[in-house]
């Protein structure tokens, strides 16, 4: 195989605290040291263990220096949570393409009727303003069928894997899961992985 | 276990993806670490972990500490008998070493001593940002600053290096966004062969009244060395332009730099003096000086790099425009990025800003205005939560709900965010619950003063506090919060919990013992899960003439979970009925678990099934029995 050169190219996962959102992001940052580039993460938290915001910036190529993405800069962003995406706007690229699921977690406040929580369309409408292209699905439900809620994360990746601007290979991809996963949970989450990436397919050429 | 793999690899010249920390570890590791120290603390604590996992392998004696104090003088007495040594700590646990510190720094050391601080710009989950640079300066010590995890691997190896070639401990200054970020990693030859310890007697190392004198002049002498060392260092770098403008970047800001440059398409054009060395390398300095009309300085924290060039600039009698946080050109508090740096370039060049699109200006704002706030909170089902709703509840039996919380640092401060009222009054430092706890109960407040302090932070910082409560009689109740572990940090093990760094069984401290020794007659431990009869017995403690001591002793829910997932124990799920349930909030509002939920529409609690970890407070909680447990689950 011939090694793509790649000058930049950043990925953004916006999530929650346990949604397994680092998991995801040393899958790819894995499969991107296994394809010979350049590689720069940064998972941004807060001081809790659960419940809160959690950012993760991947960034791939020769001109990158620091592991976070400058604002307007993601060619991809993976919604794990649909405000978690609202949040992470001003990171996007014009050109973005965003794969969101679309199951909300409720913040504490909004349970507690201090704050709403927006409307799915309004959510999507607004993505699709600053995006290129947007691509939406209950992606839990495939976690579900794939046999856990908790490979939400690797099914995110498999949905990422469907990209054709991504410059790491899908097989390269799956590699990494299976590396990177718990032993006990492989074989599952290699059926989330194909499963993410199945249905994106289908979101893409229905 | 996969971790463990990747860090042990002797196959030099693979490149694997690493955490900033383990590249630190790695580091160690390559160059022959036979002792390392630490005591948890985000940003730093994977350092630790990471050496931990693969100590027996190297044959490294790998310990956490009792604290920082302890940790760094385990480190220093290991290098003291010629051996390879480093300890590892965040910012604000530099603060507890500042007393060996600044004896150690004149005895030098014989073996190779580093020390890695990882200071936390922004303050993303310390009680300050504080620049760690200051204790170079104080102490004349070098301390080198990597600008990400590739190069800080690097440092840490030249560290061992310099430090026994000045005989002086080293620091490596590290950032959270070093610590907490992964990169492509080149594995370097791990040095195998190890020392035999031996220590050499001499004057040196008694810092005795009357020794300093002496050993001040040798550390001055020692300054030289460090001069010359600084301007060869490959971690300084001058990139000369042909541009007007030169930028200063010290550590992380070189990388935030040189993407800020290639973004604006400047990267032609601007000098850049890249710094990874405390104190400044000041060939270099002049150099630039020699080639600008303005410099843009950039660093994380504080502005001693700047305030330094403007000194240089004072004695070469030279005079460029200095700009940086002095001048309020760069951001002065929060931790800087490549947008924050950008900005400042472009407002020091006066070009302009590339216009956003109105349309997308305007969409972000509207993002920015309907996301609602993700705040902090306790983990459904946390010990903690039932243990605050115990003091509160004895505070109305005891004192009608007169208390006040002097907090302390662990999973218990996220009592301030999670409820309303926040459940800690005030928060400093390691230790400060009870020293602050005992001011209060001194000044004759007619309030109930209730330390929280959390197992890992007695032991830590809380034990002369305590002896102090008891000695001068301090009507203070002390709530220890003991969920068996340094949760907050990740689990860690302490010298309550009866296991080592390395998973050794080893002697557990009981910390009713260590009430009743430091003087405590009245000490009680309960069961936060068993909320009426802790109440009793928290009701009677406040009402105790002096000091009181009460632990509150559960797992934490965190570490139930896993082992549950381990044992095959199952968890048990609760409901609310809806028929008894009177709405009348007293289990969101003043339990405030965050797995239950309030629907505003039929007026009547709610529990998230997918939340529930079933410690079963809220049913005890509960005035009109309406919460019940409906099924176990795996």
């Amino acid at each position: 195989m011939v090694k793509r050169e790649i000058e930049e190219f950043n990925i953004l996962i916006a999530g929650v605290g346990g949604q397994g959102n680092l998991l995801s992001s040393e899958i790819i940052a894995t499969a991107a040291v296994k394809s010979g580039f350049k590689v720069r993460v940064a998972d941004v938290f807060g001081a809790a263990q659960r419940g809160g915001s959690v950012l993760s910036h991947i960034r791939i190529g020769e001109k990158i220096f620091s592991p976070v993405i400058p604002e307007q800069n993601a060619n991809v962003l993976l919604g794990f949570e649909p405000v978690e995406c609202l949040r992470a706007a001003k990171f996007l690229s014009p050109t973005c393409v965003a794969i969101v699921n679309l199951r909300p977690i409720y913040p504490r406040d909004v349970a507690l009727g201090k704050f709403k929580y927006p409307s799915i369309e309004e959510i999507i409408n607004l993505l699709r303003e600053l995006a290129n292209k947007v691509l939406s699905k209950d992606f839990i439900s495939v976690a579900e069928k794939a046999g856990d809620p908790m490979t939400l994360n690797v099914t995110m990746v498999g949905a990422l894997a469907s990209l054709k601007t991504l410059p790491i290979e899908k097989e390269t991809l799956l590699e990494a899961v299976k590396e990177v996963v718990p032993p006990k949970t492989k074989e599952m989450n290699i059926r989330a992985f194909k499963m993410g990436y199945d249905e994106t397919l289908k979101i893409l050429k229905p | 276990m996969r971790k463990a793999e990747i860090i042990a690899k002797n196959n030099p010249g693979e490149k694997v993806l690493l955490l900033g920390n383990e590249a630190v570890a790695r580091g160690a590791i390559e160059a022959g670490i036979q002792v390392a120290t630490s005591y948890p603390g985000t940003p730093a604590s994977e350092i630790l972990s990471t050496i931990a996992s693969v100590a027996n392998k190297f044959n490294i004696h790998a310990e956490w500490s009792t604290n920082e104090m302890v940790a760094f003088e385990t480190a220093a007495g290991a290098a003291m008998a010629g051996l390879r040594s480093m300890v590892s700590l965040k910012h604000v646990g530099l603060n507890w070493c500042a007393d060996p510190l600044m004896a150690i720094n004149q005895s030098g050391i014989s073996g190779g001593f580093v020390i890695a601080v990882a200071d936390d710009p922004g303050a993303y989950s310390s009680q300050n940002e504080q620049d760690s640079r200051y204790y170079s300066k104080m102490s004349e010590l070098l301390m080198l600053e990597p600008c990400d995890a590739a190069e800080a691997k690097e440092a840490v190896k030249e560290a061992f290096n310099l430090s026994e070639k000045l005989e002086l401990p080293v620091f490596v200054r590290l950032v959270n966004r070093i610590c907490h970020s992964r990169a492509d990693i080149t594995l370097g030859p791990i040095k195998t062969e190890k020392r035999k310890a031996s220590f050499k007697r001499g004057r040196r190392w008694v810092m005795i009244a009357g020794s300093s004198p002496e050993r001040h002049k040798w550390l001055h002498q020692k300054q030289r060395e460090i001069e010359e060392v600084v301007g060869n260092l490959w971690l300084n770098k001058l990139e000369l332009k042909k541009g007007e403008l030169g930028i200063v970047s010290a550590g992380v800001t070189y990388t935030y730099v040189k993407d800020a440059l290639n973004k604006l398409g400047l990267d032609g054009e601007v000098s850049v003096l890249k710094i990874g060395t405390y104190p400044s390398p000041r060939k270099l300095i002049e150099q630039l000086l020699k080639n600008v009309k303005k410099v843009l300085v950039f660093e994380e924290v504080e502005p001693l790099v700047e305030k330094e060039i403007k000194e240089i600039c004072f004695d070469l009698g030279v005079k460029p425009v200095v700009r940086g946080k002095l001048t309020n050109d760069v951001q002065r508090e929060k931790d800087l990025n490549v947008d924050s740096v950008s900005k400042s370039i472009v407002e020091v060049l006066n070009i302009k800003h590339k216009h956003l699109n109105p349309v997308r200006d305007s969409a972000l704002k509207k993002a920015q205005e309907i996301t609602p706030p993700r705040r902090l909170l306790m983990c459904p089902g946390c010990p903690h939560t039932a243990t605050f709703y115990i003091i509160r509840k004895a505070g109305f039996k005891a004192a009608k709900g007169k208390i006040i919380y002097s907090g302390d640092i662990g999973c218990y401060s996220l009592g301030f965010y999670a409820f309303e009222p926040p459940r800690q009054d005030t928060q400093f430092c390691m230790g400060a619950s009870i020293g602050v706890g005992c001011g209060l109960a001194q000044s004759g407040i007619e309030d109930v003063v209730v330390a929280t302090i959390g197992d890992s932070t007695i032991i830590h910082a809380g034990i002369p506090g305590l002896i102090n409560a008891s000695y001068n009689k301090a009507k203070l109740l002390i709530v220890v919060f003991d969920n068996g572990a340094t949760a907050m940090t990740g689990f860690q093990p302490h010298p309550g919990t009866g296991v080592t760094a390395t998973g050794e069984k080893t002697k557990k401290v009981n910390i009713e013992d260590i009430a009743k020794a430091c003087g405590v007659e009245y000490v009680k431990v309960i069961d936060p899960y068993s909320v009426d009869e802790s109440v009793k017995v928290v009701t009677e403690a406040m009402k105790q003439p002096g000091v009181s001591v009460i632990i509150s002793r559960r797992l934490c829910m965190l570490e139930w979970l896993r082992k549950a997932r381990r044992e095959g124990m199952k968890k048990k799920l609760y409901e609310v009925d809806v028929e008894k349930c009177t709405g009348c909030k007293i289990c969101v509002n003043e339990l405030g678990c965050p797995a239950i939920v309030f629907d505003q529409r039929n007026n009547v609690a709610a529990i998230d099934e997918v939340l529930c970890n079933g410690c079963g407070v809220c049913a005890q909680v509960c005035p009109v029995d309406a919460i019940h447990k409906i099924k176990e689950v795996t």
